[in-house]
C-alpha cells in the first residue's frame, strides 16, 4: 500500500518558506501542491507564498476579466490571497485548489465591482448565452493581405487588449482565462461555476467577437496599399 | 460538404482539435477552396496567439511583490 518513502525522509525544519524540490522528496503519492496546502494548514505560513506564486497571474486576469481596471483587480487579488489562506482548511479536495483559488478570486472581483458599483454600467444579463444566438461574425478582419508593416506588433496588442475589454463579462473572463492564461476548459468550469459546455460556447462566441471587432481595425489602409506598390514596375505588363 | 456557417461554429472545436473526424475532414476540404473561411481560421489563430502572448496582458510592475508583501502583512 504505502510506497514506504515517506518513512525514510525526515523533514529539517525550514525557517524561510518551503522549497519545492524539498517538497519533491517527501512525498511521491502526494502532489507538491497538496503537500504544501498540507504544511500551511499545519501552521507554516509562509509556504503560503509558495502555494500561491504559480496563480498569481491567473489571479491577476480573471480579477481584471471582472473589473477591467488594474489598481481595482489587484486589490481584489489581495483580498482574494488573504481569504484563500484563512479558509485554506477548508478545502476538501486539496487537487482542485486551482479552481477553488479561481473561484474565490472571481467572487471577490464581483464584490469589489459591486462595492464600487460597476454593474450600472454592464449587466450580463445583456448578454445572450444560450445556443440560439448567432456565433458566425458579421464580418471578420482579413490578415492575409496586410504588409507586415500594417502588422506592428504593439498596435496589434493594443487592439487585442482593446477588443478585450468590450466584450461582455462572461466572454471577456472565459477568453482571459483559457486563450490567455491557458486554462483547462474544466478547471474555468469549476473556477466560474458553469458547465464545460457553456465555457466553450463563451469561449468561442469571445473569439468570434474579437475576430469581428478587429475587422474595421485592420482593414488596409490607402498608405498601405501605396507601400505594397514600391518596388513594383507600372510599365512591366506592358513590356509583358 | 459542411456550410460556411457551419464551419464557423465548429471553428473553435476544429482549431482545438475538438470536433470529430469526419467533421474535420470536411472542414479540410472546405478550407482548401473557400478563402473566405481559410481567412477567418488564420485570423482566429493569430487573435489566439496575441491573447496567449505574455505581453498582451502584462502585469502591473511590482504587482507580486506588493502581493506577497501584503500577504505577509496580514497572515
Amino acid at each position: 500500500m504505502n510506497s514506504g518513502q515517506n518513512d525514510t525522509t525526515k523533514i529539517e525544519p525550514e525557517p524561510e518558506g518551503c522549497s519545492l524540490e524539498r517538497v519533491v522528496s517527501v512525498s511521491s503519492v502526494m502532489s507538491q501542491e497538496e503537500e504544501i496546502i498540507a504544511r500551511v494548514c499545519e501552521g507554516e505560513k509562509a509556504c503560503f507564498h509558495d502555494l500561491i506564486r504559480p496563480y498569481t497571474r491567473m489571479m491577476f486576469a480573471s480579477a481584471l476579466a471582472v473589473l477591467r481596471n488594474p489598481a481595482d483587480a489587484e486589490e481584489a487579488v489581495q483580498e482574494a490571497a488573504l481569504k484563500a489562506f484563512l479558509h485554506l482548511s477548508q478545502l476538501e479536495d486539496r487537487r482542485r485548489f486551482r479552481a477553488w483559488l479561481l473561484q474565490i478570486v472571481v467572487n471577490e472581483a464581483r464584490m469589489h465591482r459591486r462595492h464600487l458599483r460597476m454593474q450600472l454600467y454592464e449587466s450580463i444579463d445583456e448578454v445572450e448565452d444560450d445556443n440560439k444566438s448567432d456565433s458566425v461574425p458579421r464580418q471578420f478582419a482579413d490578415w492575409h493581405d496586410l504588409p507586415n508593416e500594417a502588422l506592428e506588433r504593439e498596435q496589434l496588442i493594443a487592439a487585442v487588449r482593446s477588443a478585450v475589454d468590450k466584450l461582455p463579462e462572461i466572454y471577456r473572463e472565459v477568453l482571459l482565462l483559457i486563450d490567455s492564461q491557458h486554462l483547462s476548459y474544466l478547471v474555468v468550469a469549476e473556477g466560474l461555476g458553469v458547465s464545460v459546455g457553456v465555457v466553450k460556447t463563451r469561449v468561442h462566441r469571445a473569439r468570434m467577437r474579437i475576430q469581428e471587432q478587429l475587422g474595421p481595425v485592420f482593414q488596409p489602409r490607402f498608405s498601405d496599399h501605396i507601400r505594397l506598390m514600391k518596388g513594383m514596375n507600372p510599365w512591366s505588363r506592358a513590356k509583358s | 460538404m459542411v456550410s460556411c456557417k457551419k464551419l464557423a461554429q465548429n471553428l473553435s472545436g476544429y482549431i482545438e482539435g475538438d470536433v470529430d473526424r469526419e467533421l474535420c475532414g470536411e472542414i479540410g476540404r472546405h478550407l482548401s477552396h473557400c478563402r473566405r473561411c481559410s481567412v477567418l481560421l488564420d485570423s482566429v489563430r493569430k487573435v489566439l496567439v496575441i491573447s496567449g502572448d505574455e505581453q498582451t496582458f502584462e502585469l502591473p510592475m511590482g504587482y507580486e511583490e506588493r502581493l506577497h508583501s501584503f500577504l505577509d502583512s496580514h497572515i
